[in-house]
């Protein structure tokens, strides 16, 4: 059973459903046979994942579909094995460096090296490049993108190189200058819709007007949120009710409380307790900043304007802390804490004006 | 060897022959094991084994029921007609008596202890300690042309031949030990019956860094070992906990069930079996020794005997050298606190400060409650910043604790709320562990910056706490951190295994909560599950996997077993803190 998310996911560049310029536009460009190293950026499901696919499908044909995955060995020079999972076709290769840690460098180095050694065998009209996808590149350290930017230009005539990312700001500069940066914006509200009506009607469910515009509005126009909101709605209660409950992720839920919690009590007990639920989330591999922000959202409905903003540059601080550091619980502890004690002052301040 | 000795102040150890000095006559009688006789010069040594070493099992000071488990081992070991090859894993801290027990049984049950000693200085020989005679045996004839010219540098660097070396030279001292008897050399004192020759047992207690490069193959001699071996081996190792990660990596679970090996574990000493020890040992040697010397001695030792005895050792020196005046403090005299610190410096060991002691040390920050010094001269509006002087140096705290700044700042953060009372301290000292990570993390000036994050997060945790209070008991716990970043990396690699893809963020922030919902109603509609799960996706206590196997449970953050993770070998931490809190059990 596959996910209508990955079901109904558009295979080649001329049945991609929104950015339809742009879609042209990468289908001539890779009409010419040759292209630069690409840097596609966006929020997280607005398609970018989706318009690599088309674009090697595009490239090499249905053979880049046949997917196997490895798991590659790498040493490092302290003698550290680390492993990393690959995800390759006969024609490309998808790597997320982070699965390295800290010795990302190493595995992108290394890896290019070897696919971009081994020359590809000219069999019918085959390009005479290999692809290698890497994803989460925003997340590379320092050290790994200086490492890339060698790497690029090294190995520009059998390999090209298609960065992944959701924003630029956290790429190095000559990175950026030697890739040609496509943005794929999020999808708009009408997409969304367009999107699920056009999924309802192959699935043959009637999706009512009125329910797909809130879905459309939850989704918060990432697509592939609004299409999995979407199937977890239908198995959860179908034929669709205007009215209906749409169903969020559990850990939301589980963040959402852990917010009335941090409002409803402020002391170092609270504390340690919020710290437990956080763990919790943590160790499920929910991303930090994920954590902060959401946490923010939920909070900040109980504040006063004033506090709106104090807390949120709070929030922004600590988020930017979080990604120095390594310890992320210090820095979301530091958020939460902090909240308590500006929100107790606050409670005090008001009960005092109030007698 | 004069008794005397040991007193000289040479303390330097000829190199070539202590070769043979170490397998010197009664071995087996010596009260300090081969690592302390390697590192310590054998003169100063030679006095306090001849009195103090016990001669028989009930003289042994450690615990009496593992004393007897050990006996117990033993006769079981001989008992079973075969003679199949048993396995015996002994671990404890430093200075328990752990090859003292064994030695001393099974001199009583004459059983000979053939020994390997880890040959340090040249690879290519083997030393074979065979009851109380060592021989050195050369392997091959190349070999021992390798030992005549061990100073060759060249040999010395090629490490990959060292290391092969040495596993062949230790597959083929098993293998030689368990076909060939023990020679019987004319000369013997000890008259040995037709019957004792038989009765020998395999020690191994030196585990050289070259194991960890190639556990397999450790493994596998082990197991061929087990398979064709035909007496019983004990393996001695010393390691603070009931369960350390040396040892599983020496012995991981599964090889422990194959080879059928039973475990004992023993303890640190109490401090009144040190007394008892010290005080027989002092009252033997005829040298008087003040009881409260023995007494901070046996407090400092942190239950090793072994270490203990060399302090005692040396305060002896001391007064050997008739100057009593200096060892016997008049005590009515000189009854100023600093001389009675100086006192003691002389026995206590340096560095020695308990890890978890320190933690509560600078989580407990206590403070002069008088004002000793002038008045604080702040602007009315910095008044809130006004300490009190702490008790402790922080800077000496922070010297000894002898701890990688990384395991202390964990545990700092795992355990500080719950020494503070008000949430303004709490955000303001949890603001400054976030600096000091955030700051700590550039990795090319890590090195340098260790010693200052260090001193910011202990600094600013001691600065934030306004209202320390009172006597109250919180127990220390270790940090989840490990736990977490385990579960993480567990999580993760299950569900790329499960989905044949990368799985980041975005996975598991959105795809994976709905698939699993999809999954779960699937299930219910199609009549495979009948048990209504109407909130099941609003509970993420219910958050386990349920689709494919996976050991994480619920989510209970107190019970967690943190991986195991190295810890200060003299970090004991069942004492009585002087602020009267008591702190938990690290084992625990």
């Amino acid at each position: 059973m596959s996910l209508w998310v990955d079901k109904y996911r558009p295979s080649t560049l001329a049945k991609l459903d929104y950015h339809r310029e742009q879609a042209e536009r990468l289908e001539k460009m890779v009409a010419k046979g040759n292209f630069p190293h690409l840097l596609i950026y966006g929020p997280p499901g607005a398609g970018k994942k989706t318009r690599v696919m088309a674009l090697l499908r595009e490239l090499y044909g249905p053979g880049v579909e046949k997917l196997r995955m490895e798991h590659q060995n790498f040493t490092t020079p302290s003698n550290k094995k680390i492993e990393v999972m690959t995800v390759a076709s006969n024609y490309h290769i998808e790597v997320n460096p982070n699965d390295a840690g800290i010795y990302d460098r190493i595995v992108i180095q290394e890896m290019i090296k070897n696919i971009a050694q081994a020359q590809q065998l000219d069999i019918g009209g085959q390009r005479e490049f290999k692809v290698v996808v890497l994803t989460e590149v925003d997340k590379l350290t320092k050290d790994a993108q200086h490492a890339l930017r060698r790497t690029m230009e090294k190995y520009m005539t059998t390999c090209r190189l298609i960065l992944c990312a959701n924003s630029t700001s956290k790429i190095i500069a000559p990175l950026q200058s030697r890739c040609l940066g496509i943005r794929v914006p999020a999808p708009t509200q009408e997409d969304v819709i367009k999107v699920l009506q056009m999924v309802s009607k192959k699935e043959g469910i009637n999706l009512p007007d009125e329910f797909a515009i809130r879905l459309a509005e939850k989704s918060e126009r990432n697509l592939r949120r609004a299409l999995l909101m979407l199937e977890a709605c239908k198995v959860q209660q179908y034929p669709f009710n205007a009215k209906q409950e749409i169903v969020e992720p559990d850990w939301e839920v589980y963040l959402r409380e852990t917010g009335q919690k941090m409002v409803s009590e402020q002391s170092p007990k609270a504390l340690l307790e919020v710290r437990g639920r956080i763990y919790e989330l943590l160790s499920h591999c929910i991303a930090p900043e994920m954590i902060i922000k959401k946490l923010l959202g939920e909070i900040l409905k109980n504040c006063d304007g004033q506090l709106k903003a104090e807390i949120t540059s709070m929030a922004a601080y600590y988020e930017h802390r979080l990604c120095l550091g390594s310890k992320v619980i210090f820095h979301i502890e530091a958020f939460i804490a902090k909240f308590m004690a500006i929100y107790k002052r606050f409670l005090e301040e008001s009960f005092a004006n109030m007698m | 060897m004069t008794q005397n000795g040991w007193v000289k102040p040479d303390f330097g150890t000829s190199s070539t022959g202590s070769y043979h000095q170490i397998g010197k006559g009664k071995s087996v009688n010596l009260m300090l094991c081969d690592s302390s006789r390697k590192k310590r010069p054998q003169e100063f040594m030679e006095s306090m084994e001849n009195i103090c070493s016990p001669t028989s099992s009930s003289e042994l000071v450690v615990q009496k029921k593992k004393v007897a488990e050990v006996k117990c081992w033993l006769e079981q070991a001989f008992s079973t007609s075969n003679h199949q090859a048993r396995f015996l894993l002994i671990t404890g801290p430093p200075g328990c008596g752990k090859y003292q027990t064994l030695s001393i049984i099974c001199r009583e049950m004459h059983i000979d202890i053939l020994a390997w000693e880890e040959p340090i200085r040249h690879y290519s020989a083997t030393e074979w300690d065979i009851g109380q005679y060592k021989l050195l045996l050369y392997i091959t004839l190349k070999d021992a042309e390798d030992f005549f010219n061990a100073d060759n540098p060249t040999y010395r660097t090629e490490s990959n031949q060292i290391d092969s070396n040495f596993y062949n030279h230790l597959e083929e001292f098993l293998e030689r030990a368990s076909r060939f008897c023990t020679l019987k050399i004319k000369d013997e004192k000890l008259p040995l019956g037709p019957k004792t020759t038989l009765r020998k047992i395999l020690l191994l207690q030196d585990y050289p860094p070259m194991i960890f490069q190639n556990l397999e193959r450790w493994h596998n001699i082990l197991l061929k070992f087990g398979s064709r071996g035909k007496i019983p081996a004990v393996f001695i190792v010393t390691s603070n906990k009931s369960f350390s990660s040396m040892q599983l990596k020496l012995f991981p679970h599964d090889l422990q069930e194959r080879l059928n090996m039973s475990t004992i574990h023993f303890s640190g000493l109490a401090n009144t079996f040190v007394l008892k020890a010290l005080q027989k040992i002092a009252f033997k040697s005829q040298k008087a020794t003040p009881l409260e010397v023995i007494q901070g001695i046996a407090g400092s030792c942190n239950g090793d005997l072994r270490s203990a005895l060399n302090t005692m050792n040396w305060m002896n020196t001391r007064s050997n050298n008739n100057e009593k005046q200096h060892f016997y403090p008049k005590k009515r005299k000189l009854s100023s606190q600093r001389e009675r610190n100086s006192s003691e410096t002389a026995y206590v060991r340096d560095g020695s400060m308990d890890f978890m002691h320190a933690i509560g040390k600078i989580l407990h920050s206590k403070r002069l409650s008088e004002v000793q010094c002038n008045p604080p001269g702040l602007p009315p509006h910095l008044s809130d910043e006004f300490r009190m002087p702490l008790k402790e140096n922080v800077n000496e705290l922070t010297r000894n604790i002898g701890d990688t700044s990384y395991k202390v700042l964990l545990y700092l953060h795992h355990n500080y709320p719950v020494y503070f009372n008000r949430i303004e301290d709490v955000s303001k000292a949890i603001g400054y562990l976030s600096s000091v990570d955030s700051l700590g993390n550039q990795i090319m000036y890590k090195e340098i910056y260790e010693e200052y994050s260090l001193l910011t997060a202990i600094r600013g945790l001691m600065f934030s706490n306004t209202s320390v209070n009172g006597s109250t008991w919180r127990p220390l716990r270790k940090p989840d951190h490990f736990s977490i970043t385990l579960k993480q990396q567990e999580f993760r690699a299950e569900m790329q295994e499960m989905n044949g893809k990368q799985c980041g963020p975005s996975f598991f922030s959105e795809t994976w909560p709905f698939m699993r919902l999809i999954r779960e109603r699937m299930k219910i509609t199609s009549g495979l599950n009948q048990i209504p799960q109407q909130d099941y996706g609003h509970k993420l206590e219910g958050h386990q996997l349920r689709i494919i196997q996976t050991p994480t449970q619920e989510y209970k953050p107190t019970e967690f077993e943190a991986p195991e993770f190295s810890v200060n070998e003299n970090a004991r931490s069942n004492s009585e803190v002087d602020t009267g809190i008591l702190i938990e059990e690290y084992e625990d």
